[in-house]
C-alpha cells in the first residue's frame, strides 16, 4: 500500500506521508475506524527514520484525519462526503483531458500553471 | 578482554608471520648477545612498526583504545620472547635446579628488561614522529658505547645500561621508567604525524 | 543523543583542519556529513571514534567519553578500507567475531552469499569494490549501535551503490541504529539520511534534518520578489533562501547544500566578532 517517498523531491518527506495518507482516504483505500501500521513498519515502508513518521502522524492527527490510540497504534478517522466529490470532479476531468489527447505529463504542467495564475 | 589480545596476537601473527618465524628462531639461542639482536628485531616490528606505516588507525577503528594497543603489543613481545627462551633452554640443555639455572633466570629477566626499554625507545620515537628503528638503533649503540666507557665498574652509567645491564635491579628500573614514559606519551600525547 | 560534538577543533603539525565543527546525531538517524574532498569529513568522523585527540571542543559519543568499552559499540569503516596485510576473509571474520560481542553472523553471510565473496582469498587481491562490499559486511554484521562509514559508495558501480544505500538504510530502520556516512555524492546521501551537516574548511555552515532544511528553505527563480528572510546562495538562476513566508517552492537536498556551499558564509572568517549594523 505505501511505497518508499521520493527523497529527491523538494517536499519534506513528513508532508509527502501526510499526502500519501490523505490519498488513500480519499480514494477510500483507508475507511473511518482502519488502523494503520505501527510506526516502525510504516518508517521502513516509506523509508525513513520513525521520528519522520510521527511527525506526520501527528500533524493528521492535527488536521483530524487520524487519532491515536495509547498503546494501541493510529487509526483512521474521517468521513468522506466531500473527498468522494472531488475525486469524481477529477475522474470527469481526466475524461475530457483523454479525449484532447492530453497526457499526464502535459495535465500537470497545466494544473501547476493554472493553480499558480488563479 | 581475553578475545581482544588473541584477535591481537592472531593479527600480529598472520600479518608479520615471516619476521616473527626467523626472529624466534634467533631468540632460541641463548647466548646474550644474539638474544639482544633478535629482542631488538622484535620490538622495534611489533607496534611501532603499524605505527610507522601508518597503520594505527586501522586499529583504533576497532574496538582497541591506545592504552590496550600499547599493552598488548608489549605482552605479545614479552610472551614470545620469554616462550623462545624456555625452549631455547630446553634444547641446549639447561638443567634446572642446578647452580646454570640461576645463569638461565638472570638471563630471562635480563631480556625482560632490555625488550622493555628497546620496545619504549622505539614506541617514543614513533609517537614523536620519527622512525621504529633507526632512531632506536642508534640508541642501543650510544647505550652500548657509553656503558662500555673506560673502566666499566667504574662508570656509573655502566650499572643503569638497558644494554650491559651492569646491575640488573638499576638497569630493569630504568627500563620499566621508560617503558611508563613511552606509555604517557602515545596515550596522552598521541603520535604526531 | 547517540554523538554530539560542540566547537570541535583539530590541527595536524600547526595546519589547522577542523575549526569550528558542533552537530548532534539522535538515535535511529541516518546522519550525513556533505562536503567537498578535503572539507574536513574524514577529520570529523576520525575524532568521533576516537582515533585522533582534538585540540579544542567536545566529542561526547552515546553521552560519554569515547573509550575501549563504548567502542564495541562503534563499528568504522574507514575510507581506506581498514586493510590488514595477508588477511583472508576468514581472518577477518575471525577476528571481528572475536571484537564485537553483537557480532550477526547470518547478516555476514546473505552478503557473503550476494555479493560471492571468495573467504578463502586474501582481501587485498579483491577488487576495490568487492573489498569496500566486504568491509560494508563486517561493518553491518558487526552489530554495532553506532556505525560510521567514511565514503561508502566510493568504487561501487551505480546499480549496486543503488542496492547498498538501500540495503543500509533498511537495516537502520529495522534495528533502529543510528549511521552515520560522509561523502561528497550529494545524490546518495539524500537517498537514505535523515540529517545531515555541509562542512566546508574545517567548519559547519549548517545543520539540520533534512526535512527541516525543506520547510525552512525556499528557492526563488529568477525575477520573483525574494521573501524576507536571509539569502544563503545562488544556483543557477535560482536563490536559495531561509524563510518560512509562502513563495517560490521547496528547495531539495542538493539544492540547500549547494546553496550553502556558495554562500557567502563559506568564507566569513570575522564571522561572529564583527556584525554589520545595515543588511544589503
Amino acid at each position: 500500500m505505501f511505497g518508499k517517498i521520493d527523497k529527491h523531491d523538494g517536499v519534506p518527506a513528513y508532508i509527502q506521508i501526510m499526502n500519501v495518507v490523505k490519498k488513500e482516504i480519499m480514494l477510500g483505500r483507508l475507511e473511518n475506524g482502519d488502523q494503520l501500521p505501527p510506526v516502525r513498519e510504516m518508517a521502513v515502508m516509506f523509508g525513513v527514520n520513525t521520528n519522520t513518521v510521527i511527525r506526520s502522524l501527528e500533524r493528521l492527527q492535527f488536521e483530524g484525519l487520524v487519532e491515536a490510540e495509547h498503546g494501541v497504534g493510529y487509526f483512521v478517522k474521517t468521513a468522506q462526503a466531500v473527498n468522494r466529490e472531488v475525486i469524481k470532479t477529477i475522474s470527469e476531468t481526466v475524461e475530457e483531458l483523454k479525449k484532447s489527447g492530453i497526457d499526464l505529463q502535459m495535465a500537470k504542467v497545466l494544473l501547476e500553471e493554472v493553480w499558480k495564475n488563479d | 578482554m581475553t578475545e581482544k589480545i588473541e584477535a591481537y596476537f592472531m593479527k600480529e601473527l598472520s600479518e608479520k608471520a615471516g619476521r616473527i618465524a626467523v626472529f624466534s628462531l634467533g631468540l632460541l639461542i641463548p647466548f646474550y648477545p644474539a638474544r639482544m639482536v633478535f629482542l631488538f628485531l622484535l620490538a622495534t616490528s611489533l607496534l611501532p612498526s603499524d605505527i610507522q606505516h601508518k597503520r594505527l588507525g586501522s586499529l583504533l577503528a576497532l574496538p582497541y583504545s591506545r592504552q590496550e594497543l600499547f599493552w598488548i603489543s608489549y605482552l605479545f613481545l614479552i610472551a614470545f620472547g620469554t616462550v623462545a627462551q624456555v625452549i631455547g633452554m630446553a634444547l641446549f640443555g639447561a638443567q634446572f635446579g642446578s647452580s646454570t639455572s640461576i645463569y638461565w633466570l638472570s638471563m630471562l629477566i635480563g631480556s625482560i628488561s632490555f625488550s622493555t626499554a628497546y620496545y619504549a625507545v622505539s614506541m617514543i620515537s614513533v609517537t614523536a614522529g620519527l622512525d621504529n628503528f633507526g632512531i632506536p638503533f642508534l640508541v642501543l649503540i650510544a647505550d652500548l658505547i657509553i656503558g662500555g666507557f673506560g673502566n666499566r665498574w667504574n662508570n656509573p652509567y655502566f650499572y643503569a645500561s638497558p644494554a650491559h645491564q651492569g646491575n640488573v635491579w638499576v638497569s630493569g628500573a630504568v627500563s620499566l621508567a621508560v617503558l611508563l614514559v613511552a606509555n604517557y606519551l602515545f596515550v596522552k600525547k598521541g603520535v604526531q604525524k | 543523543m547517540i554523538v554530539s560534538i560542540d566547537k570541535l577543533r583539530k590541527g595536524f603539525a600547526s595546519k589547522p583542519v577542523l575549526n569550528d565543527i558542533s552537530f548532534n546525531v539522535e538515535q535511529g538517524d541516518i546522519f550525513a556529513i556533505v562536503g567537498p574532498n578535503g572539507a574536513g569529513k574524514t577529520t570529523t568522523l576520525r575524532c568521533i571514534f576516537g582515533e585522533l585527540a582534538p585540540d579544542g571542543g567536545k566529542v561526547a559519543v552515546f553521552g560519554e567519553r569515547v573509550t575501549s568499552r563504548t567502542k564495541e559499540k562503534i563499528a568504522v569503516m574507514t575510507e581506506d578500507r581498514l586493510t590488514f596485510r595477508r588477511f583472508t576473509g576468514d581472518d577477518y571474520l575471525r577476528m571481528w567475531r572475536m571484537l564485537y560481542p553483537g557480532w550477526q553472523e547470518k547478516v555476514f553471510t546473505s552478503f557473503a552469499v550476494h555479493y560471492r565473496f571468495d573467504l578463502n582469498e586474501r582481501v587485498e587481491t579483491y577488487s576495490m569494490g568487492m573489498k569496500t562490499l566486504f568491509h560494508i559486511a563486517l561493518t553491518v554484521a558487526s552489530g554495532a549501535d553506532l556505525l560510521i562509514l567514511d565514503e561508502p559508495t566510493q568504487n561501487l558501480d551505480p546499480v549496486i551503490r543503488q542496492e547498498v544505500m538501500g540495503v543500509l538504510r533498511d537495516y537502520v530502520l529495522q534495528q533502529n541504529k543510528t549511521m552515520i556516512i560522509s561523502s561528497h555524492e550529494i545524490y546518495d546521501l539524500e537517498e537514505i539520511a535523515g540529517s545531515f551537516a555541509v562542512v566546508l574548511e574545517g567548519k559547519v555552515l549548517y545543520s539540520d534534518s533534512i526535512d527541516g532544511a525543506k520547510e525552512t528553505h525556499r528557492i526563488i527563480p529568477k525575477g520573483q520578489a525574494i521573501p524576507a528572510g536571509d539569502i544563503i546562495g545562488v544556483t543557477g538562476d535560482e536563490t536559495l533562501v531561509r524563510s518560512d513566508e509562502e513563495a517560490g517552492r521547496f528547495p531539495n537536498f542538493k539544492e540547500i547544500v549547494l546553496g550553502y556551499l556558495q554562500s557567502k558564509k563559506a568564507f566569513a572568517p570575522f564571522e561572529g566578532e564583527f556584525q554589520p549594523k545595515f543588511k544589503i
